[in-house]
């Protein structure tokens, strides 16, 4: 109508948020890197090729999960039963493994138990409307009671050597499992970003109704991100198995908190509607460094509760406070 | 007045958002006991400035001045403890709570041991009620008030600390003709007890029954602050658009008999809502759904799309049966609805301009159904925006940055790529200005030369005059009539909205009628 053309934002195409997403991974890298000259300047062999492994290892179950996870936040759900579902799932291919089940069939059925529970998950959640908190807390149960009754509450050894090559096996000089979590975050960032399900899950998050009237079917896009964290669960639970060799029921104990730091450490927002994938595998590496580091510096295992704890609440903080740049709080919204 | 001092005044304001320039450097000054208006076109600044005035934004340069003292920026709360009152477009209301602890939330009366003193909260709310002339419950849930009471509920609450300065921005965008004349009387009753008012409107009706100055802002810019009286409705929008309106050269015409008949809908009903309705669009049609409120235009075209189930009846598209029971189902029939309000049913705000626009629809040359394509997106992004005139500074900019009225638009854009064969669309046009009215009659006129059955429901009676063929016009959830071509005009759609019934069978009805259209 008019001819006056708006100037351009000095930003150019990228946008504010997309900015903030960049920045975040970055920070998370400069925290990264601070840890690594702090603790090999106390510990020199901190940085050494063994430990460095032992980290990405360590991180890779972090990471896988925490693809599946950030998808349900983004949906402004939460799972809490990935714990579980990852120790059922370990000990479902353990336990076929070490009867002589072929390797691809005992892991394929431990990743389709994941499916199942994530399904179950999200038809609780859609069918009977429970809140997917309640739901999933109730899942951890369940799949906790599964996994013990599975087992019979022993462990299992596992003796196919190619299982445990997973863990060992090294790609290009990066270690296998990590490959496994890069793939999942491949995958991951695909499926959010570049296809209208990954659109349609974010917009789910952020405005449900607007969601629905927009003709998006919510309830299957529910149920579908639930049984993706489910199956994410369960291949984290391959890989603990394929680490460790000897894994019981137990395995999975606080794993789902740590998950959720992660996500929330990568700068995907609670409130829903965001994601950050590649921020969520690189918190996964981060937390996984703070851990090796404060064990090479010999401080005692129960403070690396303390020191993620602290974490969560130091992303939770910078979560609100890019809320403020943005302006993406109610209150900084420009009216009509 | 400009012998006395004015109770607010901004100087030299300007606010940049990153490299968008909203204000360029604005003077504003409130007098008490005036309502002064402040027009200009979609994203003019309106919004911005109030913003500014009401503490929300820090302004980049300028200063502002209350009662003569100089007011640093301290927030929203240090703006409402300097008596400037604000009601924001977007309602604030709590809905579980109730009125009263709506109106007074923030600084409710207390008894000792910081109880609630609930009396005292009951009584000031209905004073406050009363002074609006307003007959609410102060016990009723925000929630379950009509938009029109919530909006008054909206001035309650502004009006509970008692301010100098009541600033509106566009208040009665949601409101139909008789709801707006009871909130002008309402402003007009402030004015006179010595409230300044700040009041922003598209409708320049309004501006004219109430303003005694209009300031005109465009592109961030103050093109003129004039007494009202000094100016005609031609000559503001002149101001506002920096060239004359072309006129709406529409005249409705008969489609022929010939074209399909794309949607048809025969004895539908929703019990409570709508009962028995029915009709036909064909292609190349546009039909308009007039109606006051309470008429069920709104609920029809929810049943329409699947977000309300009806009870009977059936309707047809392209002659196969739509039983829609999610929007998913209409989509696939070829059936899109614009949502009625905006906000909760339309935007999704972490999202993108872009993002917002292709939804659930692809761009034309994206042929892949699953995956994004970003550049086809973002090129087709470019034709609805120059199409739409859409002002907006990058596809990647997140919705809510835009202004409101570009909000819509881009809801409307949405409609466009959604390719749908039968559009539903409540209330195209709530908040846009006048100039952008008349492209989008043109775009919805474009849409059905195109082919497709386009049916706008609008409680505006000008509005539908200027861009159906012809007219339904409901009433307490019946079909009354249709206006054919030749009768089609503003008049006689209000005049049949407000009759009901046909003038013979409307005699029984006649004292119902009267309740529901308050003079
Ligand atoms: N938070 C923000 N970030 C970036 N740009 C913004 C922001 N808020 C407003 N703008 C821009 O400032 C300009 C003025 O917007 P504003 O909301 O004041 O317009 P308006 O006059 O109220 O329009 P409308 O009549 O459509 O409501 C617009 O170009 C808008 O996109
Ligand atoms: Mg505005």
């Amino acid at each position: 109508m008019s001819t006056t053309t708006v100037p351009r934002s000095p930003l150019g195409r990228l946008s504010v948020r997309r900015l903030l997403d960049v920045l975040q991974s970055a920070g998370l890298l400069a925290v990264l890197i601070v840890v690594f000259v702090v603790v090999s300047v106390l510990e020199p062999h901190f940085i050494s090729g063994a430990s460095l492994k032992t980290i990405l290892v360590n991180s890779s179950q972090l990471a896988v999960c925490g693809v599946g996870m950030t998808m349900v936040i983004a949906l402004r759900g939460i799972d809490l039963s990935v714990g579980s579902v990852e120790a059922l799932a370990a000990v479902v291919a353990a336990k076929l493994s070490s009867t002589g089940t072929p390797l691809a069939l005992a892991i394929a059925i431990a990743l389709l138990a994941g499916l199942v529970a994530g399904t179950i998950n999200g038809l609780i959640i859609t069918q009977l409307r429970v809140p997917a908190f309640v739901a999933t807390l109730g899942m951890l149960s369940i799949a906790q009671g599964v996994a013990l009754l599975y087992s019979n509450g022993g462990s299992f050894l596992v003796s196919d050597r190619a299982f445990t090559a997973i863990g060992r096996d090294v790609v290009l000089g990066v270690p296998l499992p990590f490959v496994i979590a890069l793939l999942a975050l491949i995958a991951g960032w695909v499926l959010f970003n570049q296809t209208r399900f990954g659109r349609h899950t974010a917009a789910a998050g952020d405005n449900e109704e607007a969601a629905i009237a927009s003709g998006i079917r919510v309830r299957s896009l529910i149920v579908a991100v639930f049984a993706i964290v489910g199956l994410t669960a369960a291949l984290a639970g391959v890989l603990v198995t394929a680490q460790v060799g000897d894994v019981d029921a137990t395995v999975g104990m606080g794993f789902e908190l740590n998950v959720i730091a992660v996500v929330v450490l990568g700068g995907t927002s609670l409130a829903g509607g965001r994601g950050n994938l590649p921020g969520t595998v690189l918190a996964s590496v981060l937390v996984a460094s703070i851990n090796a580091a404060l064990n090479i510096l010999g401080v005692q295992t129960f403070y690396q509760y303390l020191a993620v704890g602290l974490l969560l609440i130091l992303a939770l903080a910078l979560e609100a406070f890019r809320d403020r740049l943005t302006g993406s709080r109610p209150s900084a919204r420009p009216g009509v | 007045m400009p012998d006395q001092q004015p109770i607010l005044a901004a100087h030299g304001i300007v606010k940049r958002f990153g490299g968008v320039q909203a204000l360029r450097g604005v003077d504003f000054d409130l007098h008490a006991s005036e309502v002064h208006a402040l027009v200009g076109e979609n994203g003019a600044g309106k919004s911005t400035l109030i913003r500014v005035l009401a503490g929300l934004h820090r302004p980049d340069e300028g200063t502002l001045e209350v009662n003569s003292r100089s007011m640093r920026f301290g927030g929203p709360l240090a703006a409402r403890r300097a008596g400037i009152g604000t009601v924001a477009q977007e309602f604030t209301l709590v809905p579980k709570l109730s009125v009263a602890e709506n109106v007074l939330l923030g600084h409710e009366p207390r008894r000792p041991w910081r109880l609630l003193d609930w009396p005292v909260m009951r009584r000031r709310t209905s004073e406050l009620l009363e002074q609006l002339g307003l007959e609410i419950d102060p016990q009723a849930r925000a929630g379950s008030l009509s938009i029109a009471d919530q909006q008054l509920v909206e001035i309650a609450k502004a009006l509970s600390l008692e301010p100098s300065v009541l600033i509106m921005d566009e208040p009665t965008a949601a409101l139909n003709p008789a709801e707006v004349d009871r909130l002008i009387d309402v402003v007009g009753a402030l004015r006179d007890r010595g409230v300044g008012v700040l009041y922003v409107t598209h409708r320049l009706g309004e501006v004219f029954r109430l303003a005694d100055r209009i300031t005109v802002l465009r592109d961030g810019e103050q093109v003129a602050t004039q007494a009202a009286a000094a100016i005609d409705e031609d000559e503001l929008i002149t101001q506002m658009l920096g060239r004359e309106l072309t006129a709406v050269d529409h005249e409705p015409q008969e489609v022929a008999e010939d074209r399909q008949a794309l949607l048809r809908v025969s004895e539908l009903s929703l019990e409570g809502d709508f009962s028995q309705v029915s009709f036909e669009v064909r292609a190349g049609e546009v039909l308009g759904i007039a109606g006051l409120v309470g008429s069920g235009r709104s609920e029809l075209m929810r049943a329409l799309f699947g977000l309300l189930h009806p009870t009977a009846g059936t309707a047809e598209v392209d002659a196969t049966s739509l039983t829609a029971t999610h929007p998913r189902d209409a989509l696939a029939a070829g059936v899109f609805l614009l949502a009625e309000d905006r906000k909760a049913e339309g935007l999704i705000p972490d999202l993108s301009v872009r993002e917002n626009l292709f939804l659930t629809a692809a761009p034309d040359d994206g042929e892949s159904p699953w995956l994004l394509r970003r550049s086809a997106e973002t090129k087709e992004y470019e034709q609805v925006k120059s199409f739409l005139d859409i002002r907006a500074d990058s596809p990647e900019q997140p919705i809510p940055t835009l202004s409101g009225g570009n909000q819509q638009k881009v809801l409307l854009g949405r409609a466009m790529a959604s390719h749908a064969r039968v559009l539903l669309l409540s209330e195209p046009t709530r908040g846009v200005d006048v100039g952008a009215k008349s492209d989008i009659y043109r775009a919805l006129r474009k849409l059905a030369a195109d082919d497709a059955a386009v049916v706008v429901s609008s409680s505006d009676a000008l509005e539908l005059s200027q861009v159906c063929d012809r007219c339904l016009v409901m009433s307490k959830g019946r079909a009354v009539r249709v206006l054919g071509p030749a009768e089609l005009d503003e008049d006689s759609i209000v005049a049949a909205a407000v009759r009901g019934r046909d003038d013979d069978e409307a005699v029984d009805e006649h004292v119902d009628v009267d309740k529901e259209q308050p003079a």
